[in-house]
């Protein structure tokens, strides 16, 4: 029962410490062509982690505070990852084990999804395909590498 | 289902749940990024600024003489001070989400604090860059004008065409000039400004250059392609103009007379 407590109590942290990067380091990511989207990584880690009410909560929370950056089409990031952490929950029934290679694949998938969905909602200028098939696969790929950066801190035991 | 009725709240109900979100639970992480951002900047700027000061301490020297007799010579003739519009300096960090090819939104560090309110313009050097939205107490946010639903009456520097100006949603970032009367055809390189009407932005700040028709309503209207005079990415300082501007012109900060 304290080995549950401490393991939720980690990946609280994990989460906290990986929003406060997202938003303190947006303008050094800004600055790169590809960069990690850490507030994702957080929602999808903890989302393998929680049940899905729980991982809907954070990602709502989270959500919240990314749509608090950017006051255009308010509601779209909290809606988004609130989803994205819902469904990220229930692919714990469908996909058993913490393997680092599932997990980053699931990190990649994940911040894909979210980066082209974004963009075909907010209909963002640019080259969508350039978009969708070179610069999301890399945000994801790094996603994914931060993942498996944090892996060992919220890997319930 | 909570997330739903976030989006389909009023704009001001919207606006005021971000700004009390990023006055409290986001300040620490804003005021860290601002630093960063800032060390950035800073570092690639020592250099420049060094350079600068040298040759602005010798220029100084000269141009003490002169505003003195500036100053006398305007007493005498009883001549007001130029211009009626107070403008106050921010430093701007971009804003945004995932998805997001073009920059829309932008994070300005000063608010009600340095008296900055809602729809205040925002101008950069090379002219308009945007407007605050929601001001909290030491910071303020706002829409780039490549934000969707960013509008400005503008005008030709002669003001013989009128027009409005929306962003085009590209990459590179364009504007749009629409609605221009169809007896009259802009050239390419036709300079646009800020109209004044409208009650937000004054008379006179820069917007773009007209790059080539886009469509003719026969017989009705014109649109153009406009070339931007500021483009998101390229402005870190800013100008926030906070007292006496919707009814003013500040064509004059802008020509070379008023830039000497």
């Amino acid at each position: 029962m304290a080995e549950r407590g401490v393991f939720r109590l980690g990946l609280l942290v994990v989460v906290l410490a990986l929003a406060f990067l997202h938003f303190a380091l947006s303008p050094v990511f800004d600055s790169w062509y590809a960069s990690p989207n850490l507030l994702l990584c957080a929602i999808l880690v903890a989302s393998r982690q929680l049940r899905p009410g729980a991982a809907a909560f954070i990602g709502f929370s989270l959500g919240l505070l990314e749509d608090a950056m950017a006051v255009s089409y308010f509601g779209l990031a909290t809606l988004t990852l609130t989803l994205l952490a819902y469904l990220g929950s229930l692919t714990r029934d469908l996909f058993l084990g913490e393997e680092p290679l599932f997990i980053g694949t699931f990190l990649f998938v994940g911040t894909w999804l979210y980066e082209v969905v974004s963009f075909l909602v907010l209909g963002a200028g640019g080259d969508a395909l350039s978009f969708i098939l070179l610069r999301a696969p890399l945000d994801g790929l790094a996603t994914g590498a931060a993942g498996y950066l944090v892996l060992p801190f919220v890997r319930a035991r | 289902m909570a997330a739903v009725v976030l989006m389909t709240l009023p704009h001001e109900r919207q606006l005021i749940l971000a700004t009390t979100l990023r006055s409290t639970v986001l300040a620490p992480v804003l005021r860290l990024q601002s630093g960063l951002a800032d060390m950035g900047t800073m570092r690639a700027r020592v250099e420049h600024l060094r350079v600068e000061r040298d040759s602005f301490s010798v220029k100084l020297l000269a141009l003490q003489n002169v505003a003195e007799e500036n100053l006398r010579l305007r007493m005498l003739l009883e001549l007001a001070e130029r211009g009626t519009s107070t403008f106050v300096p921010a430093n701007l960090y971009l804003a945004g989400r995932a998805g997001e090819g073009v920059k829309r939104a932008f994070v300005l560090d000063i608010g009600r604090n340095a008296s900055v309110q809602a729809d205040a313009p925002v101008v950069a050097p090379g002219g308009l860059v945007g407007v605050v939205r929601a001001v909290g107490r030491g910071q303020s946010t706002g829409d780039f004008w490549t934000h969707p639903q960013f509008r400005v009456s503008a005008m030709t520097v002669d003001g013989r065409v009128f027009g409005i100006i929306k962003s085009l949603g590209d990459s590179p970032p364009l504007m749009e000039l629409d609605g221009a009367p169809y007896q009259v055809e802009l050239t390419p390189g036709t300079e646009l400004v800020t109209s004044g009407q409208g009650g937000v932005f004054p008379r006179g700040i820069p917007i773009g250059r007209v790059a080539e028709l886009m469509s003719a309503e026969a017989g009705w209207a014109r649109s153009y392609r406009v070339r931007p005079a500021v483009y998101p990415d390229a402005v870190r300082e800013v100008m926030v103009l906070i007292g006496g501007g919707e009814t003013s012109d500040v064509t004059e900060l802008w020509t070379s007379e008023g830039q000497r």
